[in-house]
Formats: C-alpha cells, structure tokens, sequence
C-alpha cells in the first residue's frame, strides 16, 4: 500500500464553523484543500413527505422550520402559492405588511450571516453586535405576531394579526437607529485591513459559474449579476416601491470573492431599511385577512410561487388533487444549491479559508435538508 | 415571450417529441410535455438558443403521479426573463431518465434528491449517492405507494395501540 | 554564604534574611519556589482570568460572571474546581507518556522562566547572567512541549494544529529574538537585573524611549510575542472556528484547565518579558529607602501594574481584532517585523555610539 500523503478532515457536523449539523468532508495536503465534498442530511425532516399528511393551512407551521432565521419568506412563498393556486387575493394591507416583516427578517437573517462570518474569522465581538441588533428585530416580531424565532406570521390569504401602532412607532424607531449603525460595521469589519485581507480574491465564484449551478442571492450578486426575485417577477407590492439591488464591484481584488458577498449584505440591509420606511409610510387601511373557509380546499392544479429570502430564490411547487391536503409541495432552497459550487469552489484553498468561504456563503443547513 | 411562443419554438424543432400545452387552471401553472427519449437535445436547445437562452435550472420537480413518475423541469433566463416548465414523464416500473448536468450544474443535487426520494435513476450522473437519507434507506418516500418503515436499526416507529382506559365505550 | 545565595537566588536571599538562625541554602531555595509560584505569580495569573473574562464581557456589551461573589471574581475559581472534577477522558494513543504530560512540562519551563524574571529588586528565584536568554528558550521549547502533547493526541485537528505551532515557532522566534537585542545594547548584559538596573522610574528613563529605535523594536516584540504566543486572534493553533480546538480538541477536564493554565501563564510570561525589558521592570519613580524589606512589595505592585496595562492591550486586540490568515501571518513576520526589528538594532547601535549611551531621557 501507498503510504497515504493526504489527511481527510471532516469540517462538520459538530464544528464551530458549520451553521447547523452540516459535513464537509475535505481531502488536504498539508494545511491545502485538494478537495471537498459535502454531506448533507443530518436535518433532513421529511417536509414534503409531512406536507402530504396535512391540511393546507396546518402545514404553514412546517414552513417556518425550512429556514429559522428567515421564517416569514417561507411562510410567505407556501402563502402566495396557494392563494394563486385557489386565486385568493390578499387585501392590500396585508401585502404592505407582508413586506414590512419580510424586510425585517432579512435585515435579521443578514445581520447573523455577518456576524457569524466575522466570528469565523476571529472578529468576535462583531457576532455579539449583530445579534444586539438582531434582538431589536426580535422585539418588533414579538410585538407583530407573539413569537422572535419561527414566527408563523404570513397566512393563506393575509397575515394572522394586524400592525399595531406600537409597532409602527417602534419600527420606525429602529429604522432610524440601524441605518447609523451600519457605519459601526462598516468601520469594525468593511474597513479593517485584516478583514478585507482575508476575504480579498477568496472564494471567487464568477457569474455564469453561480448560473450554471443554480445559485441565487447575495452570493450570484456579489458575482456582479443584478439578479433579484422582488426586481425581476415582483410579487406583494415589491413593484410600487423603490429600491435598489446592490451588486459586487470587485471592491477589494476580483468580482465574486467572499468581500463583496459580505458588501452585498451590508448594502441590502440598507435597501431593506429603505423598503420597509416606504411601506410604512404607505400602508394602507383596511383588512389584514380575508376569511377561509372552515375546511379549505384548493381546487385542483398545480401552482409555483418564488420569493427572495436572504439566502436566494425560495420557491414552491404545490399540486392539488382538490382534497383537503396537499398532493405534492416541493421547495427549492436557496442553500441546496449553493452545494454545487463545493467541488469548484473549495479546491487549492487553505484550510482557514473554507470557513471563510462557508461563512461567506451563508449556507443554512436546515434548508439544505428540509 | 409567453409559453406559446415557446412551444411553437420547440415544436418546430422536435415536432412530435413536444406535447401539447398543460394548462389546469388558467394560466397559473402551465407546462409543456416532452418525449423522455428527446428531453436531453430539448433541454440542450433551451440553453443554447438564443432567443430562448435559459441558462438558469431552477427547479427540477418530482412527482409520483400514480401511472407514471414526472419531472418538471423549471427553466429561468436570467438574460431575457422569462420561465418554462417542462413536464417530462417516466415509467414508473423502470424509472430511467437522462441527466441534465451537463447542461446546467444546479441539476446534479436536484438529481440526486429525486432519485433517492422517488427512485429515478439518471443516466450518466457524475457522483450517484444517497444525499438526505442514510445509505442504507430503503424505499423512496415520496412515492405514493411507499410504507414507513416500523422499524430501522432498532429504533422502533410503531403507533402503540390505543389502550383500553383511552378508548371510549 | 547570603552573599552567594544572592547571586544565585535573590528571592531565597531575601526569605533568609528573615530568619536569625542560619537555614541551608537548599531550604531556602525550595521556600523561594514556593513562595515565587504560589504568592507571587499564581495570583497575578487569577487575576488575569478574571480581567479577561470582564473586560471582555464589557466590549461586547455583556455583564460577564455575576453570580459568584467580588463581582464574578471567584468565577475562576468555580471553573477551577470543576475542571478538576471533571470526567477526564483519555483516548487510546501510542504515545500516552507525552499526551499526559506535555502540557505540564510546558507549565513548569513557563513557571522556571517566570522565576528569572525579578519582580522587584530582590524577588526573582534564579538571577542568570543570561536571563534573556533563557527565557527566549524557555518560550521556545514550552511551544515543543504544546507541539508533543498536540501531535500524540493523533487527532487530525490536533496534528494539524501542532504543524501550525511549530510554523509559529520557526516564524516568530526570529523576530521576537532581534527585537530583544536593543535592551541587550543599551543595557550592556543580558542579565535582567542589570537591564532593569539601567532604566529608571520615570517613563523617559524607560528603555522604550531610550530612543526611536527602541520604541520600533518594542512594538515589533508587542506584536511578534502576541502572535507567538498564540492569543487570541492570533490562536491559530486552538481556535476553535479554523481547527476545531486544535491543540485542546482532545484535552477533557483538568488537562483542558491545564491548557487555559497555560495560556493565561504565557500571557503573564511575555507581558512579564516586555515590562521587564523595555518598560522600567520594577523601577518606581518613588524614593523607597525608608521602606525596608517591604520595598520589594511597592516595587512588585508597580511590576504588577505595568503588567496588567499589557494585559489589558492584549485583551482589547484579542475582542476587537479579526484573525489574520496563517500565510499573512508568517508573511507579517518575514516582510515586516524582522526588517523593522533589524534596522532598530542598526539604529541602537549607531545611536549608542554617537550619543555614549545616553538616552532622550537623559536629555531633558
């Protein structure tokens, strides 16, 4: 036998610097990746199978469990599909509001992916500051539906509690108090030398190699390419109000490297702020909900409704035999995706640099498994 | 471009391989239908031509329709924004299908999520594993027919039966 | 025979003056061991413990240890105790003999260079002609004894992160090293007691602004000690996040509380080191002849002091400052602190020359 010359190491899934139980399983040589395979499926739950032992409006609490940190896009996706598939129309209010908390989850979502990249790279501190903001958005969701994790706020045909005026003085509280804020981050980590060291010209993912593998969101944007569901097949009441998709400039070395993947998120947490002023500002009066009836049933059909989650397109395929239960709902996650650029991606790259790019990545394993 | 033009495209170029347009309810969700035999030249064409130019795979959709396995196949182009579905249908007995991963990359996880889920084996997969579920799974849970296993190394998933004092007179 | 055992020991000199009757000098020696390890350094490495943990709490905006007495101060204490009551959990390895005791053998080099470092005039267990010397060895070899107990733990994290403390160790000794020649030039020895000898209270009379070169060649040590040593954000050899521990990934219960033990010690060691070499030792600018004995205990305090502000600069980088890449790292060392460090030498020695040895201190 060959004496063996590599050492494989197993990055996950009990690692500090895996979001969840989640494995890559590097080939190195020394302190160099020669190759890296993901394996997935430690939080694999069976949603879809679920899916199809549940009435329509009791699967909406399973949704919040694809992605915890950005729970009201996929309550909102699964919504906008049965609503299309039944063609009920969501009064306006409610699209304003769905707006409103789908905004601040992502501000929530991209506030996390920061600081845990920055914990990744040594910067501990800064996860502590994201989180003190995070625990701010956590208090508007608390005060919206009752709940700061999985919230289980978005319904078939409207949202399941109204905004109060408490939460719009709060929220507009909160919006004056990040948009400063994010010159803090700004200064702690965009500016710092060792951090734009670090990510400079690391994980480079060009443009078409993110198309072809099927990537979305911040990380095909930080490859330079204006690509955004809200933008491209609006949906809600994303085509009344104005905002921007910030993309990667190659700020720090080449277009696509994990800096301007971290830009991007800084810059949509200003968007987002941006958004969620105008809909406030916009909110109309009237009904938050239209009323179901008591046993729903969708007609029979099929339907796919596609959201922009922090993470990238979030999509639902459902189909309907016009029972009470669904036939088959399929989703497809923003994170499974990203799992094609591995082989590409985490090749000749230092062993400190794979969190880094995993970091940067900002790959949620329970949507990977659903 | 809506998915008539598009079916005009693919028909004058496959002819009886492309089936007629599925529209189930009113324009929400339509699909075309497409041989399984011609599906990797439809598939390569859709990527390469350039008034269709999908080069983004969303989504690839299993589902057990009873009879028959389909796939559908969610095409987005970036460049000209517009979508497509494809509707591909399989044998359900011996479920063999051609892989797209040589024309789009995105399609070898979502591959291989089918295939463990539904039992359809692609034809030419670079790296066919077991991805969500253990190695040693048995069945494809998402086939309508599928039975939960009762038991799986010795973890026992079995409902207790109901025992007198709950059950009522 | 005081006369000798003060060049020898000055502390174990210093415990037999208290005594009327004559005691031998082994007695006294093992007593300034003792009295060195567990009166005058364990509690500065407690305290550390403790500063660590609050001021770290206070930059990230946290309370810290709340619920033990004296503001969370026994909270050390607590981990203590129950780090030794904790399951220890032992591998199977070939090589049980260095898993076991590489980390202690690593404690006790790090508490014998501690012991050659005076406190104050008279309390520092050994006085070498070349105390600089050894405890330079002594850093380098405490990193071997890490690097054993690290590679026999057969762990893939561990045996990679023992590759990266011995890429430290060929890195930084060299930069630390040269940085430590400019005292040695202004001094004349590298014995410490002399090297304090030289500098005086007062912060001008400090070797550090003996001149510019010196005060480039205390940051080069800053620095290049800091990363050395591993602390944190420079632990590229047990972060947590790069190589899952590393060094600590296998270590379970007191020999985990060993490794803290050990950081925490090398901290006080290199901060110990800087104070001693460039910042006035035990020098106070205050007139203590009156005092006696007790003087080696004001002058220890000043010690002390000077110390814990280091300390205090290391925990604000380690909270603050993200990780640099090992490559970046060992390329910090070869383009930039070892050419700073060797024009400083340069600098020193021109500047001792042209000046005979008298600093800007002397000056004013």
């Amino acid at each position: 036998m060959a004496e063996a010359r590599t050492l494989r190491l197993n990055i996950g899934p009990h690692h500090s610097a895996a979001i969840g139980p989640f494995r890559v399983s590097v080939e190195t040589d020394g302190e160099v990746v020669l190759t890296a395979r993901p394996d997935v499926g430690y939080l694999h739950r069976g949603i879809e199978k679920i899916a199809e032992r549940m009435t329509w409006t009791g699967f909406m609490p399973y949704t919040d469990r694809i992605d915890y940190l950005a729970s009201i896009h996929c309550n909102l996706v699964y919504a906008l599909a049965v609503e299309s598939l039944s063609e009920i129309k969501a009064p306006e209010r409610a699209q304003y509001i769905r707006v409103i908390a789908g905004e601040l989850n992502r501000i929530a979502s991209h506030l996390m992916s920061i600081g845990t990249l920055a914990h990744h790279l040594g910067a501990e501190s800064a996860l502590l500051y994201a989180l003190r903001d995070r625990e701010k958005v956590n208090n508007l969701f608390e005060i919206l539906c009752g709940a700061r994790l999985t919230y289980n706020y978005v319904r078939i045909g409207g949202v399941f509690a109204d905004v109060t005026e408490g939460f719009i003085e709060k929220a507009y509280e909160f919006i004056d108090y990040l948009v400063p804020k994010l010159k803090e981050y700004n200064d702690l980590l965009s500016n710092n030398q060792i951090f734009v060291g670090r990510l400079a010209e690391v994980g480079v993912v060009s443009a078409s190699e993110a198309v072809s593998c099927g990537v979305t969101g911040p990380i095909v944007r930080g490859s330079g390419l204006k690509y955004d569901v809200r933008k491209v097949f609006p949906y809600c009441v994303y085509h009344k109000l104005e905002f921007d998709v910030p993309v990667g400039k190659g700020e720090a070395g080449k277009t696509g490297d994990a800096f301007d993947r971290h830009m991007v998120r800084i810059r949509e947490i200003e968007q987002s702020a941006s958004l969620i002023k105008q809909a406030l500002d916009d909110l109309p009066a009237g009904d938050y909900q239209t009323t179901l009836p008591r046993i729903f049933k969708a007609p029979q059909g099929e339907a796919y409704a596609s959201v922009e989650s922090p993470r990238g397109t979030l999509s639902v395929y459902i189909s309907s035999q016009g029972e009470k239960h669904p036939f088959r709902v399929k989703f497809r996650t923003p994170s499974f995706s990203v799992l094609n650029l591995f082989p590409a991606i985490l090749k000749d790259v230092p062993i400190s640099d794979v969190t880094t790019i995993l970091g940067s990545f900002d790959i949620m394993a329970s949507e990977v498994d659903r | 471009m809506e998915t008539r033009e598009f079916f005009e495209a693919l028909e004058k170029n496959f002819g009886k391989a492309i089936h007629p347009i599925e529209d189930q309810n009113g324009g929400k969700f339509i699909s075309i239908g497409v041989e399984r035999d011609s599906l990797k030249k439809v598939l390569e064409f859709c990527a390469a031509d350039s008034s269709l130019r999908f080069d983004f795979l969303e989504n690839m959709i299993g589902i057990d329709a009873g009879q028959e396995l389909q796939i559908i196949y969610r095409l987005v182009s970036l460049s000209l924004v517009h979508t497509l579905n494809l509707k591909v249908s399989v044998d359900r007995h011996s479920p063999k299908m051609p892989s797209a991963h040589e024309t789009w990359k995105a399609a070898i996880y979502y591959e291989l999520e089918i295939a463990e889920m539904l039992g359809i084996s692609f034809q030419g997969h670079p790296e066919p594993r077991k991805l969500l579920l253990p190695e040693d799974w048995q069945g494809f849970p998402l086939r309508k027919d599928y039975t939960f296993p009762e038991e799986y190394h010795s973890i026992e998933h079995r409902r207790a039966p109901l025992r007198k004092e709950h059950t009522r007179p | 025979m005081n006369a000798d055992l003060n060049a020898i020991s000055p502390l174990a000199a210093y415990l037999g003056s208290f005594f009327s009757a004559t005691i031998p000098g082994w007695v006294l020696v093992s007593l300034a061991v003792f009295v060195h390890g567990f009166l005058l350094t364990l509690p500065p490495i407690v305290a550390i413990g403790f500063m660590d943990r609050k001021f770290g709490a206070d930059i990230q905006m946290r309370i810290g240890p709340n619920r033990v007495p004296l503001y969370g101060f026994f909270q050390v204490i607590a981990d203590a105790i129950k780090l030794l009551f904790k399951e220890n959990l032992e591998p199977v390895l070939q090589e049980r003999f260095l898993f076991r005791w590489g980390i202690p053998a690593a404690i006790v080099v790090m508490f014998a260079a501690v012991g050659s470092i005076p406190m104050s005039q008279s309390w520092a267990i050994s006085n070498l002609e070349s105390g600089l010397v050894a405890v330079l060895t002594a850093l380098g070899v405490s990193n071997l004894c890490i690097f054993w107990a690290a590679y026999s733990a057969e762990s893939q994290w561990s045996v990679l992160s023992s590759f990266r403390i011995i890429g430290t160790l060929v890195t930084y000794i060299i930069p630390v090293a040269v940085a430590l020649v400019p005292p040695v030039l202004v001094a004349g020895s590298p014995n410490f007691d002399q090297i304090v000898r030289v500098q005086g209270g007062m912060p001008w009379n400090w070797i550090v602004l003996h001149n510019p070169g010196t005060l480039l060649s205390f940051l080069c040590l800053f620095f290049g000690l800091s990363i050395w040593q591993g602390r944190t954000p420079f632990d590229h050899h047990d972060s947590l996040v790069e190589v899952a521990g590393g060094v600590s990934s296998e270590f379970s219960g007191l020999r985990h509380g060993f490794v803290s033990i050990l950081k925490t010690l090398s901290m006080f060691l290199s901060c110990a080191l800087i104070v001693t070499t460039y910042l006035g030792g035990w020098r106070t600018p205050l007139n203590l002849e009156s005092f006696g004995r007790a003087a080696n205990l004001v002058e220890w305090l000043f010690f002390i002091t000077k110390v814990f502000f280091l300390v205090f600069l290391s925990i604000w980088i380690r909270w603050s400052l993200p990780r640099m890449r090992i490559d970046q790292m060992i390329k910090l060392s070869w383009r930039c602190l070892v050419p700073v460090g060797l024009f400083s030498i340069f600098f020193v020695a021109v500047w001792m020359v042209i000046f005979n040895g008298r600093g800007l201190g002397d000056f004013l």
